[in-house]
């Protein structure tokens, strides 16, 4: 008969000690968090990004991009870019965590409007996907306090979800790609 | 492959117990399992579950996941939670990796008008993300169950 080893009993304990910590939380939550239990049905579109105008000129081919000092949000709602030729994001990423003054590590994504890399759920209220497959560009992780230069490749024209891998449910502007860049610029 | 299976049963008892033990309205603030959409390497009958849940003293936010793939694909696991003030400010967060659980905690970082953010990777980079957020949605939670 072959016996359970010591380790794997160890494991086996652990994990159901862990399921019943994580399943058999105290009773007490926040009421309004408690009533949260069962999920609102509302058809919601697949984005939540603002809805912006067109660009005033012709867009600057270099975008300054950064979240707002000590919040999780960007800086502004709209964002403009030149329509088929690449372009330069300057990105900054200022988002301290204020216990322990931790740094967070942020990578943005651009995607389409239309097929959002973050999609909301279903229904069910602030429950989202992502899939960074369906990104157009993924940036490279910026760590705060710091500012990375992102090379876009060339987008088409179009309206495009500028989002934050790690902070999906919160920061979420909106790309207004169009016409062509300013004379004089990179 | 019999380690495949365990692993499987695993992430399914994770959530059958949260649901049969009557946690899923009265202690656990959010739960779910989820099939991973096929991205990448990553096959679409992996299955991952993962809780969320609220302690009120001491004030405590923790998540824990498990995944059916982990090992079998090498792809890592990450859990992400963050506590925000009612302005945006990040109070708290913690974000653990693992290959067929992971698990993290923050404590103490609430107060009235604040609002929580959890999340799941798979990959690393992220190849596929799911999670949930009770921004906007006063009363409301991410209590699912989907595929």
């Amino acid at each position: 008969m072959r016996r359970r080893s010591v380790p794997a009993l160890a494991i086996s304990l652990a994990w159901l000690a862990a399921v019943t910590a994580a399943c058999g939380a105290q009773q007490a939550g926040r009421p309004a968090e408690r009533a949260a239990s069962h999920p609102v049905a509302a058809q919601s579109p697949p984005s939540a990004a603002p809805r912006c105008a067109a660009a005033a000129g012709p867009p600057a081919a270099v975008l300054t991009v950064a979240t707002r000092p000590g919040q999780a949000y960007f800086q502004r709602r709209c964002y403009y870019a030149p329509a088929g030729r690449a372009f330069t994001i300057r990105f900054t990423n200022s988002l301290f965590a204020v216990a322990g003054h931790r740094p967070t590590s942020l990578t943005l994504l651009i995607s389409p409007g239309k097929d959002p890399a973050v999609a909301r759920a279903g229904s069910t209220p602030g429950m989202y996907t992502v899939t960074p497959a369906r990104a157009v560009f993924e940036g490279s992780p910026v760590r705060a306090p710091g500012t990375a230069v992102l090379s876009v490749p060339a987008l088409t024209a179009g309206a495009y979800d500028l989002q934050i891998l790690q902070l999906p449910g919160t920061s979420i502007a909106t790309l207004i790609v169009a016409g062509t860049a300013r004379i004089g610029q990179p | 492959m019999q380690s495949a299976l365990l692993r499987t049963l695993a992430v399914a008892f994770l959530t059958a117990f949260c649901t049969l033990s009557g946690a899923g309205s009265a202690t656990a603030n959010t739960w779910g399992a989820w099939k991973w959409p096929g991205a990448d390497t990553i096959p679409k009958d992996c299955l991952a579950a993962d809780t969320v849940i609220i302690h009120t003293s001491p004030y405590t936010h923790s998540i824990a996941a498990a995944n059916s793939c982990g090992s079998v694909h090498s792809e890592p696991m990450e859990v992400l939670l963050q506590e925000f003030n009612s302005s945006g400010a990040l109070l708290q967060s913690c974000q653990v990796t693992g290959t067929n659980y992971a698990q993290c905690s923050v404590k103490h970082a609430v107060a009235n008008g604040d609002y929580w953010n959890w999340d799941v990777f798979m990959g690393q980079p992220a190849i596929a993300e799911f999670g949930c957020s009770n921004k906007g949605f006063a009363g409301t939670a991410c209590w699912q169950s989907s595929d």
